[in-house]
């Protein structure tokens, strides 16, 4: 099992879309604290010009002054500066899961295994290290952003923060689990890529949306919030989320899914 | 000798249909065993089972001994090239055997240099991307990768599909140096019938998913005796004239030619014969039964391979 994990990871850190992935994410994680920082000073310098403006003063609010310090929790509460970030790394992890499998590598090497499954197992696991990698290229680029342009204060929170990581990191890799069963385990490239974007982006908001006003309306409640079960929702969220409901929602689903394709994968044809 | 491979009512059905049914066959260790089937037969099927890349829907088969639950551990003795090799086209021959020396957990760069060696691709260039490779080139890679972690056994679907006469000689000979020189069973299924008769040891027919028939290379020769083939003017008046001369054992075949399957050092007797009765010897042919013409006489005829 373990030379099986050796051989995906080595695959994956010689692959070059592994390699242009991390610098994107490297790079996007620290330049967004910069165009975030330009954004802001963009709008304060427009309201200035429309408050000086005799009919239009007072329709924008003038903005509050960038604040000059950042807490260290806040940027390890949100490591990925765009959700686009996180798309990538789902659409990198369909990649890795299908390329042996398309191109019939996986025929050379699955047949010679005590399980066909044991493959399955070795892509989650890489998946896995594959997003500590991403996660925490994307967090030291995004504090490395953000003391550009202003200072970076070790607050008392910094713990909840790390937890408030970690539990993004189950969060990302749960999606990956998902990713994971329509790449390899029901073969469906396009299906997982599309999976992926959709998650990944938080398409699925309005849709959320929309259960949330049904479910409230049938059972005359307002405090349902699917939002705080849901895995996509939970990660992309910029703040703390709950804990137990990140561990329990990535749990769940890595222990359905993960078992769930090593099944299918077992049971289906290597081609 | 023992059996590396030995099946019990293989059977693998997808939906409604039988792809292959009871299955029995025998591989013995060190031989080169030869399955035979047109497009369809359920040649891929089986190799994919015994591969271990597609379970039987019922019945067994054993790999060196083991079978049921306790084969998983004798797989790793069996390498596979089935249908196209599967490679990955943007890195190197070397990248890509060092790649399944990795997931098999054997040092690398010896057994790299050895593999190439071996297939003759020592001199390609190291830069050279897989994608970019002939197809003979591919076939050989697929050997090399098959050969990785010195397996007791390789299965190879069509070797030799697409490559040119030169490239069929060559995938022939390694084989051949796997046999002799390394000791490797070789189960190898091919179009190219003559081909195959020249190497293999022994032989499975599978024809519309069923084992039709196996058998060494010793009991083809048996069964497929040289014959006398003879076109006349007169059939009659030269059975005549054979007969004389003791020939008793012969048939008509459909083009109307006497086949006769005895004293075949007599030929020139027949001949002599068959002049003397004043009727016209037009042709006159030693033949051997070919493998296809077993293959044909096997399967009825139907001959798509």
């Amino acid at each position: 099992m373990d030379n099986i994990i050796k051989m995906d990871f080595y695959r994956l850190v010689t692959s070059k879309s592994f390699k242009v992935s991390l610098l994107i994410v490297a790079f996007l994680s620290f330049i967004s604290k910069l165009i975030t920082k330009g954004i802001y000073d963009l709008v304060s310098s427009l309201s200035g010009t429309v408050a000086g403006d005799p009919e239009l003063e007072g329709s924008i609010p003038a903005l509050a002054p960038y604040p000059d310090t950042v807490e260290l929790s806040s940027v390890l509460c949100s490591p990925f500066g765009y959700t686009i970030l996180i798309v990538l790394c789902l659409i990198i992890a369909v990649g890795f899961a299908y390329s042996d499998i398309a191109n019939g590598f996986i025929k050379n090497i699955a047949g010679q295994l005590p399980s066909k499954g044991y493959t399955v197992i070795s892509k989650f696991v890489v998946i896995s290290i594959l997003n500590g990698i991403y996660m925490i290229s994307a967090l030291i680029s995004s504090v490395l952003g953000e003391a550009v342009i202003r200072k970076v204060v070790i607050d008392s929170a910094v713990p909840q923060g790390i937890c408030t990581f970690f539990l993004k990191y189950l969060l990302l890799q749960a999606l990956c689990t998902i990713i994971l069963f329509f790449a390899a385990g029901i073969k469906q490239k396009t299906a997982a890529t599309v999976v992926g974007v959709v998650l990944g982006s938080g398409l699925l908001g309005l849709a959320y949306m929309g259960l949330n006003m049904l479910v409230n309306t049938v059972f005359k409640t307002d405090s349902f919030n699917v939002n705080e079960y849901a895995p996509d929702s939970l990660l992309i969220s910029g703040g703390n989320i709950t804990a137990l409901n990140a561990l329990i929602v990535s749990g769940v689903i890595i222990a359905v899914f993960l078992p769930l394709t090593v099944k299918i994968f077992n049971k289906t044809d290597v081609k | 000798m023992g059996y590396i491979i030995e099946t019990s009512n293989l059977t693998k059905t997808y939906g409604s249909k039988d792809a292959v049914k009871d299955i029995n066959i025998h591989v013995r260790e060190g031989e080169i065993y030869g399955l035979i089937g047109r497009n369809g037969a359920g040649k891929t099927t089986i190799m994919r089972m015994l591969s271990g890349l597609s379970e039987p829907t019922s019945g067994d088969y054993s790999i060196c001994g083991k079978n049921g639950k306790d084969r998983g551990a004798m797989m790793k003795n069996i390498g596979v090239l089935i249908e196209n090799p599967g490679l990955y086209p943007n890195l190197s021959a070397g990248e890509n055997l060092k790649i399944k020396c990795i997931g098999m957990g054997i040092p690398h760069k010896d057994t790299v240099k050895r593999l190439l060696n071996f297939v003759g691709l020592e001199n390609v260039d190291p830069k050279k991307k897989a994608g970019s490779f002939s197809l003979g080139m591919r076939q050989r890679l697929g050997i090399a990768l098959a050969l990785v972690g010195n397996p007791k056994m390789i299965i190879l679907d069509e070797p030799t599909n697409g490559l040119d006469p030169q490239g069929i000689v060559e995938v022939r000979r390694t084989l051949e140096k796997l046999r002799d020189e390394n000791r490797i069973t070789v189960m190898i299924s091919s179009h190219i019938l003559d081909e195959l008769g020249k190497i293999a040891d022994s032989y499975g027919i599978i024809h519309m998913g069923r084992l039709m028939d196996e058998f060494t290379t010793d009991e083809l020769n048996e069964r497929c005796a040289q014959y006398v083939l003879m076109k006349t003017g007169d059939n009659d008046t030269a059975l005549n004239a054979l007969n004389k001369i003791g020939i008793t054992s012969y048939e008509i075949d459909k083009d109307n030619n006497i086949r006769i399957n005895e004293q075949l050092h007599n030929s020139a007797s027949m001949a002599k014969a068959v002049v003397e009765s004043e009727t016209d010897l037009i042709e006159l042919y030693i033949r051997n039964v070919s493998l296809e013409d077993y293959y044909l006489s096997v399967t009825g005829g139907q001959h798509n391979g």
